[in-house]
């Protein structure tokens, strides 16, 4: 089992928008998200952004920034990740199940989630692709970031 | 304008049915990727697809991009 990670930076959040943040792609084989978070940096307090953690149900055309991993653990060999991914989504896929959901406050919010062993949203290889994205109210822009940690396997 | 097309399986031949992934990427879009499967096509299939969406990608960049980066 190795770990990686991929981030999305700051992200500047469109209102009014379901946009994603991150969609991973189990092209080979399967991994299981170990940890995730989001943060946001608005001014003032907000109505709050939502945030759906998805499975893709129908893929269509996603596009985005071609997502770079690093390696959590273990360190000092040659492994890669066979996981592919998307960060900053600029085209959605078409349909997901969404499998958790939060409100998160845009002034000082924070979601820090560490999944326990043997119940972490799994991937199968070559399977369904896993995505976080969010829902913005009108008028809410604040800036976001974003990472995700998997187990691949 | 690039496209990626890769079976899932290259030991399938080519006029068999199968999964295909798709990538493609634009010049004026560096580090971005436009991704997409193609399930029970064969090669011509796929490839007749996958050019199909090339050019609608370029013709319309920014439905699939967004706005060009500076």
């Amino acid at each position: 089992v190795t770990t990686y990670g991929t981030r999305t930076g700051s992200v500047a959040l469109t209102a009014s928008s379901t946009k994603s943040l991150w969609l991973l792609n189990p092209a080979t084989d399967l991994f299981v998200i170990a940890q995730m978070a989001i943060s946001f940096d608005a001014s003032a307090s907000s109505a709050g952004v939502g945030i759906e953690l998805y499975r893709v149900t129908t893929l269509g055309t996603p596009t985005g920034t071609t997502a770079t991993f690093t390696k959590i653990q273990p360190v000092g060999d040659a492994a890669s990740p066979t996981t592919t991914g998307l960060t900053a989504l600029t085209a959605e896929p078409t349909a997901v199940e969404i499998l958790a959901d939060w409100f998160i406050q845009p002034f000082g919010g924070a979601l820090d989630l560490q999944y326990p062993l043997g119940r972490e949203p799994m991937a199968a290889g070559g399977g369904a692709r896993f995505g976080l994205r969010y829902v913005t109210p009108a008028s809410v822009t604040p800036n976001a970031r974003a990472y995700v940690w998997f187990n691949e396997r | 304008m690039a496209y990626e097309l890769n079976p899932r399986d290259s030991s399938i031949a080519d006029e068999d049915p199968q999964r295909w992934t798709v990538r493609i990427t634009l010049d004026a879009y560096p580090g971005m990727a436009l991704e997409t499967e193609y399930d029970n096509l064969s090669r011509a299939e796929a490839t007749d697809a996958v050019a199909a969406l090339d050019a609608e990608v370029t013709a319309d960049p920014v439905k699939y991009f967004g706005p060009a980066p500076e």
